[in-house]
């Protein structure tokens, strides 16, 4: 195990021992001071998720119609950043399900807050196709429940798969997320010193008692669980491009857009991982467990979802014009020159020439650098889906209802709102929840630490 | 509490109640409160008793007649629509219709199929007047300088003023223009009566009717006509016979496989116009163009002009342009190959006597007159003294009692006139601290003329009153009321009998005893039919002589430079009387489809060139007029086709009375054309002044139109496609032409007639029909519905789109949310332009829903909201949508309109009485579209259903058996003819005919052989939709003489 090829090098701190991990994700839960700085940033977030309350309040008195969509455009903000979070959640599924299959161990110390963030963006996700809907109080309709209308939702429809995928995909992050922390309650119940934390987090703990027996069948299950999820990031994004790709509109009825979707959603959903470890650790000092190699790892990922990216925007652009087909070509041409054109040109130079530098490992390395070009990339990605969804609405087959769209400034508040909301539940699991999951990191650091082997059993390489 | 306590809170308690009642029902308290009418009840009551009728006014139907319902009569059966013949007047012209009725109430307009001026179609005005009953803003009481005051207070000062003025001196009557038989007889009266008073006539668009040497009226019949020129008229929506000549001129036009022969239109004209677009060759010209044009093809056609007027030597013809004479060269021979008395030409309304003469002298020579062209006396009322003559007396201070029946002069009479000036000093006036006159107006609307009265009186709608009028060929027909009036109005014939001094009688009498003096023979039995077929029988005026021409020479010559304004009324709001009519405000005017305002049109050579900065000007961009001082500004937009130098100008809009409609923001919606113009040129002007001010606005238009011209390169056209952008990133332009869509296709008559494969060249590159992956199931039912579209006789008229949003109750969404491209009609009309831009070639495209039969929006909706019918039809479920608008998304015409707001209104406006019964009203969030209107679809089937029933049972009662067979054979006949007299409301509604639905499962059936035509094509055919809405070819017959670019020529765009 030792000479694990997934193993690279420095991918926890020197002399890292259980001991100190113990001290480290329990003291911050549970010995850390409160911080102004955190106090303020919370305070700053919930006003976020106040403006995403009464913008939604708002919405649903007056209508969708506060919205700037119109006759030709009826998608806007709301379903261009319902991709755009789907595929932030994407990503960090893909950090934690996907490479523990994939036995890249690195993984272990960006994993938990991975997750949070997956489930953070993936509940944003889910409130804008319920906020899309023009007559909201009937959003049951969409769901396969038996009624005395002997009524089904029609199946054939993507946003069916999509409500199914969205549910499943919630239900089973939710899952995977709180199974892995279970060990971790337990260890902070048994660390806590007042009798209030104790009880708290003894509930949620489920009576673990780290028996081998709890260990067994926790490795077993998370694993289980881990499996179940990857495939399930796949077909959650693919059936997110199955809305578009199923329709007869230029550019949107393309076989392509699935693998486009999923290269895109790991491509910012990693760069969103990034962008939120590196102030992480520097705030907490994790530096002895997200170190540069968690950087280079991901960079290299980063590189590789863009390198697909970049790869779609040229194929579809060639395969417009090869197909001959007027309506996809004009499109094109509207990417390149029309009104949304620099959706276009921010697409490419954010996600197609400036994430190039990452082939340089000086530049994966550097924490700045670094974070400078996710966030680059999550404009580009942002930008990207704006400019699928618009420019194509807009100018349909018929030139007679051409229109234009302009997000209005309850577009705009809704979008801030959920950012709002997202970090306020990021901030309330940094303060009240183990942000490295430290079981996970001391079996790591029994691996790194040469001579001492955990149980073979215990290792997810072996179990099941 | 002392008595004078409870006294004095008792008599609070009274004011307070009062002021209660006060305000909620203003006319009440103003009886209550007027202790001269309490105590001077019988005095008044004798003193007015000549006018005792205007007391009884609106109380029309003899109480004697009605009867209260015991059992359902079969016409009044609740949930089954009741028609009821009509006529509607307009322009103070007739116009039969069929009213449909609803559990008591109006809730739709059909054209009268038996009346000369319909022929069972409608136009918009029509359609749309049955929303101003029900407008919230018509004056519901009497008023006397703004207060509520009883009627009584007003008989009172007529009959004091009449006893001064025994023989009338001082009296004046102001009407519109007069076509009532009954009305006129009763304006005779009046003058018999009170030989000293006057009756004037002012009407903003029969006013400008030229004063030909004899007064007479020209009635066209197209019939026959196989070359028909324009001059300037607009004969195809806006003259008083429009409808009838549109049929004509379409039933001349429709081409089919076994009859590939059509007539040919020219249009001189100097803005585009409906009939311009639907022109073969449309010859763009400045007014003092067409003068020259009808001078020139007067001398190519040979008219003797000495022979018609040898009492006065006649100028010579004054020289004609270039342009004018190779015109007047190609028409005059096209005219002479017709043959005599195959051809027609139509002076426009607004054009000089001088055009109408020589016209008239050409049609003579031609032969026409007689076969296409016929002379009747005029069909409206004569003796009236001119509206001069009216403003001329006011300023003189010699009328003492003016009385102004319906119409807004203060408002339309051009602003030189002084007219609304005038009034408002006599209003004014006073001695001895009374009132020294009596200015009095009767509408519908307190607008602007009620404003400058003192007095206004409310009246009736026409769906209110007993009445009646003439066509414009001088057919009769009677006016029906569909309901008691909603405010207590009196109709013009009701009030005019109370100035006569009958006791009150009401409208039914009045038009009762008018009629029972005309007919002879059992006229209970004559009323019963003509209130039945809605038409006087045989009334037709009779043609007269030809009358005598003394042809004038040209009203003045071409200016040098400058720029012409042409003065016209809109083609939504008309001259205002609609301006509070929320379908007619959002109804896309054709060509610029701009909505809720007017602009000033101008052409794209005017743009060039009062852009500041080599900028062109742009839509929106604001303009200054000034013509004799008189100054106007307005914004501006791009009129295609628009002469050089003129700039268009429409009436209606710039009003500040009369309704919430017409304000917007606090200020007149639009601009007021008419203070720009002059008795003396009425239709246009020479302008004096005109620059750019700008000023930006947002007009909200339905369509961006720009972006319809069918080739780029024009600067400014394209403003989303960037073609220079795109020209540097080194492409060229060809691929952001819209004619490789195809959308619209064209091709000449030669072509049609050389070639049946011709569809194949116009869209060489579309695919044939794909098999399909799927085994094709067979179709569910014997019904298959289905529509055609024929593009040839479709001028753009809009009647379909109101009359689909009156039968579907569709909202009207305002405005701002037209800006945001929020418009919900069901059916559009799409304009393209091909061709220059000064000049182009329109194809007008009906677009609605094409109920696909692989419908794309079907499979996309995750509720199953939108589903397809085993008849064909694509069903919109409203209680199951949740309102994804991913239907709409993936629906490549976008015909699907979406609720993003609560836009229908369901209780607070009570314009929410005309509702169809029959269509759900749809809420917030849901998305709807055509339905090929299924309500009726099922109403003709249930209708089928019923009558199945009653002949079965008639059979099954029969006594012998022969009589039980032939019902029965009857009734499985009645089962098969379930489509017998389905039409949807568009096709009901159409002028030309253009809109074919029916069942295209029978190959018999008129849309299965429309459908078989080779001119049949369907939108987008390379998606594989499959709609069940086609479309038919565009066929033009341009002259094969002319060398010029032939607008439409073979291809497709």
């Amino acid at each position: 195990m030792t000479s694990s090829p997934s193993m690279p090098a420095g991918v926890l701190g020197p002399g890292i021992t259980p001991e100190k991990i113990l001290d480290k994700v329990a003291g911050l839960v549970l010995h850390r001071p409160m911080n102004l700085l955190w106090l303020a940033a919370l305070a700053m977030a919930a006003g976020g998720g106040a403006v995403l309350t009464l913008s939604i309040g708002y919405l649903f008195y007056e209508g969708t119609g506060v919205w700037g969509i119109n006759q030709p455009v009826g998608w806007g903000f709301a379903i261009s950043n319902y991709v755009f979070w789907v595929a932030i959640a994407m990503g960090g599924t893909f950090i934690s399900s996907g490479l523990l299959l994939a036995r890249q161990h690195w993984r272990t110390s960006i994993n938990r807050f991975a997750e949070t963030m997956t489930l953070l963006a993936a509940l944003n996700a889910g409130l804008y196709p319920a906020l899309h809907l023009g007559s909201p109080w009937v959003f049951y309709y969409l769901f396969p429940y038996p009624n005395s209308m002997a009524l089904w939702p029609q199946f054939r429809s993507p946003l069916i798969w999509d409500v199914v995928a969205i549910g499943l995909y919630l239900s089973v992050s939710v899952s995977l997320w709180y199974v892995g922390l279970i060990p971790d309650f337990a260890m902070l119940r048994d660390r806590a010193t007042d009798r209030r934390r104790k009880l708290i987090f003894g509930f949620f703990a489920l009576g673990w008692r780290g028996s081998s027996r709890h260990w067994k069948r926790y490795q077993v299950t998370y694993l289980l669980l881990a499996g179940l999820t990857v495939p399930v990031v796949f077909s959650v994004h693919s059936v997110t491009a199955a809305d578009f790709a199923t329709t007869l509109l230029p550019w949107w009825h393309e076989t392509i857009l699935p693998p486009y979707f999923i290269a895109g959603a790991i491509f910012s959903g990693v760069a969103m991982a990034v962008l939120l470890a590196i102030p992480m650790r520097a705030v907490y000092g994790l530096h002895d467990y997200i170190t540069e190699a968690h950087l280079n790892a991901a960079g290299k990922l980063i590189l590789t979802g863009g390198l697909i990216v970049t790869y779609t925007y040229i194929a579809e652009v060639w395969a417009s014009w090869y197909g001959g087909d007027l309506y996809e070509w004009f499109q094109t041409r509207s990417y390149f020159a029309g009104p949304y054109a620099w959706c276009w040109w921010v697409a490419v130079v954010c996600n197609g020439i400036v994430p190039q530098l990452l082939w340089f490992p000086r530049v994966r390395r550097n924490s700045l650098l670094m974070w400078l070009i996710c966030s680059d990339i999550l404009i580009g990605m942002w930008t990207e889906r704006f400019m699928i969804l618009v420019p194509v609405l807009q100018k349909g087959h018929l030139p007679s209802v051409w229109g234009f769209y302009v997000p209005t400034w309850i577009d705009w508040s809704t979008f801030i709102g959920t950012i709002g909301f997202f970090a306020f539940g990021f901030l309330l699991f940094l303060r009240y929840l183990p942000m490295l999951s430290s079981s996970e990191l001391m079996e790591l650091s029994h691996v790194t630490d040469a001579g001492r082997h955990l149980p073979t059993e215990f290792s997810p390489d072996h179990a099941g | 509490m002392t008595k004078a306590q409870s006294q004095r809170s008792a008599n609070a308690a009274e004011a307070a109640f009062r002021a209660a009642v006060s305000a909620e029902f203003p006319e009440g308290a103003a009886v209550w409160d007027d202790a001269v009418s309490r105590r001077n009840f019988l005095r008044l009551m004798g003193a007015s008793l000549a006018l005792a009728g205007l007391a009884g006014c609106g109380r029309s139907a003899p109480p004697a007649e009605i009867v209260p319902a015991v059992k359902d009569s079969s016409e009044t059966q609740a949930g089954r629509p009741t028609y009821f013949s009509s006529t509607m007047p307009f322009n103070g012209y007739g116009r039969g219709v069929l009213v449909v009725s609803r559990e008591g109430r109006p809730v739709k307009i059909e054209g009268n199929p038996d009346h000369p001026a319909s022929l069972g179609a409608t136009d918009v005005f029509m359609q749309a007047s049955l929303l101003d009953l029900y407008d919230p803003d018509r004056s519901k009481s009497a008023t006397e300088a703004g207060v509520s005051r009883p009627l009584s207070n007003l008989n009172t000062e007529i009959s004091a003023r009449l006893s001064r003025l025994p023989d009338g001196n001082g009296l004046r009557l102001l009407t519109r223009n007069v076509t009532s038989p009954t009305v006129t007889a009763q304006l005779k009266q009046i003058l018999r009566r009170f030989p000293r008073a006057k009756w004037h006539v002012h009407d903003p668009v029969a006013d400008a009717a030229p004063a030909l040497a004899e007064p007479v009226d020209a009635v066209y019949d197209l019939t026959g006509a196989s070359v028909i020129v324009s001059l300037d008229s607009d004969f195809l929506f806006a003259e008083p016979g429009s409808l009838r000549f549109a049929r004509q001129f379409s039933d001349a036009r429709r081409v089919r496989r076994d009859k590939a022969q059509m007539n040919r239109l020219y249009v001189a004209e100097s803005t585009m116009t409906m009939t311009g677009s639907a022109a073969d060759h449309r010859i763009p010209m400045d007014p003092f163009g067409i003068v020259e044009l009808v001078w020139a093809l007067a001398s190519e056609v040979g008219v003797a002009l000495h022979d018609i007027t040898s009492d006065s030597p006649l100028a010579a013809p004054p020289t004609s342009s270039e342009p004018a004479r190779r015109w007047a060269t190609l028409i005059a021979e096209d005219l002479r190959r017709a043959g005599s008395g195959n051809s027609i030409l139509m002076p426009g309304l607004w054009q000089p006597p001088s055009v109408h003469e020589l016209a008239h002298a050409i049609n003579c020579k031609l032969g026409n007159v007689g076969r296409t062209v016929y002379f009747i006396d005029p069909v409206a009322a004569q003796g009236a003294a001119s509206f001069a003559e009216l403003v001329a007396d006011l300023r003189a201070g010699a009328v003492d009692t003016l009385l102004i029946l319906d119409g807004n002069p203060a408002y339309d009479a051009p602003a030189d006139s002084g007219f609304a000036h005038a009034l408002t000093e006599m209003t004014n006036k006073t001695s001895g601290g009374n009132y020294a006159s009596l200015t009095l107006h009767l509408g519908t609307h307190s607008n602007e003329t009620a404003f400058a009265c003192r007095w206004h009186v409310p009246m009736a709608h026409w769906l209110e009153s007993w009445g009646d009028a003439r066509a414009f060929d001088g057919t009769a027909s009677l006016t029906q009321p569909l309901i008691a009036p909603l405010y207590d109005g009196v109709t013009i014939a009701e009030f005019l009998d109370g100035v006569l001094g009958h006791p009150p009688r009401g409208g039914f009498a009045i038009l009762r005893d008018y009629w029972k003096q005309q007919v002879t023979g059992d006229f209970d039995a004559w009323w019963l039919k003509t209130l039945q077929d809605g038409v006087v029988a045989d009334s037709a005026s009779k043609p007269r002589a030809m009358p005598e021409l003394k042809l004038l020479p040209p009203t003045s010559a071409a200016p040098a430079s400058g720029h012409i304004a042409i003065f016209r009324p809109d083609p939504t709001i008309w001259t205002g009387e609609f301006a509070n009519n929320p379908w007619l405000q959002e109804l896309p005017k054709p060509f610029t489809k701009l909505t809720w305002d007017n602009a000033i049109g101008i052409g794209i050579g005017l743009a060039r060139s009062l852009g500041a900065n080599g900028e062109m000007l742009k839509d929106g961009d604001g303009i200054r007029i000034t013509i004799d001082g008189r100054t106007l500004e307005g914004p501006a937009i791009l009129l295609p086709g628009q002469a050089e130098n003129t700039v268009l100008l429409s009436l209606g809009y710039g009003r500040d009375q009369g309704g919430s409609l017409l304000i917007e923001n606090g200020k007149p919606r639009g601009y007021n054309a008419n203070i720009l113009r002059s008795t003396a040129h009425r239709g246009s002007a020479a302008i004096s002044v005109i620059e750019g001010t700008g000023k930006k606005t947002t007009l909200a238009t339905a369509q961006n139109h720009h972006a319809m011209a069918i080739e780029p390169g024009v600067p400014g056209i394209e403003p989303f496609l960037k073609p220079d952008v795109v020209a540097k990133l080194g492409m060229s332009v060809d691929a952001l032409s819209l004619s490789n869509r195809k959308l619209i296709r064209t091709v000449t008559l030669q072509q049609f007639q050389a070639d049946s494969r011709f569809m194949d060249k116009l869209a060489p590159d579309e695919k044939p029909p794909l098999l399909s992956l799927f085994r094709e199931l067979p179709r569910a039912a014997e019904l298959q519905w289905g529509m055609v579209i024929d593009t040839t006789t479709c001028i753009g008229c809009n009647a379909c789109v109101i009359a689909c949003q009156a039968e579907n109750n569709i909202p009207v969404v305002g405005k701002s949310e037209v800006i945001n491209q929020r418009e919900m009609h069901w059916i559009r009309i799409d304009d393209y332009f091909d061709g220059p831009v000064e000049n182009p070639s329109v194809y007008h495209q009906p677009v609605p829903c094409m109920h696909c039969e692989d419908a794309p929006c079907e499979i996309v909706c995750p509720v199953g909201a939108t589903t397809h019918s085993p008849e064909g039809l694509n069903e919109m479920t409203y209680n199951r949508c949740v309102g994804t608008r991913f239907c709409s998304n993936n629906c490549p015409y976008k015909v699907r309109r979406f609720n993003f707001l609560l836009y229908s209104d369901y209780q607070k406006d009570s314009r929410s009485l005309q509702y169809n019964p029959d269509v759900s009203v749809r809420n917030r969030g849901v998305m709807e579209k055509c339905t090929y209107c299924v309500q009726r679809i099922d109403r003709t089937r249930v209708q089928m259903q019923r009558d199945v029933v009653q002949l079965r049972e008639l059979a099954a009662a029969a006594n012998t058996d022969a009589e039980r067979q032939q019902l029965t054979k009857l009734a499985e006949q009645r089962g098969k003819q379930v489509v017998d007299g389905l039409e949807t409301a568009c096709q009901q509604s159409c002028p030309t005919r253009a809109i074919i639905f029916g069942n295209i499962a029978d190959p018999q059936a008129e849309v299965s052989k429309a459908k078989a035509e080779p001119a049949n094509y369907t939108l987008l055919r390379n998606l594989t939709t499959k709609p069940r809405t086609s479309y038919l070819a565009r066929v033009t017959n341009p002259n094969p003489a002319w060398s010029g670019p032939n607008p439409g020529e073979g291809h497709s765009a």
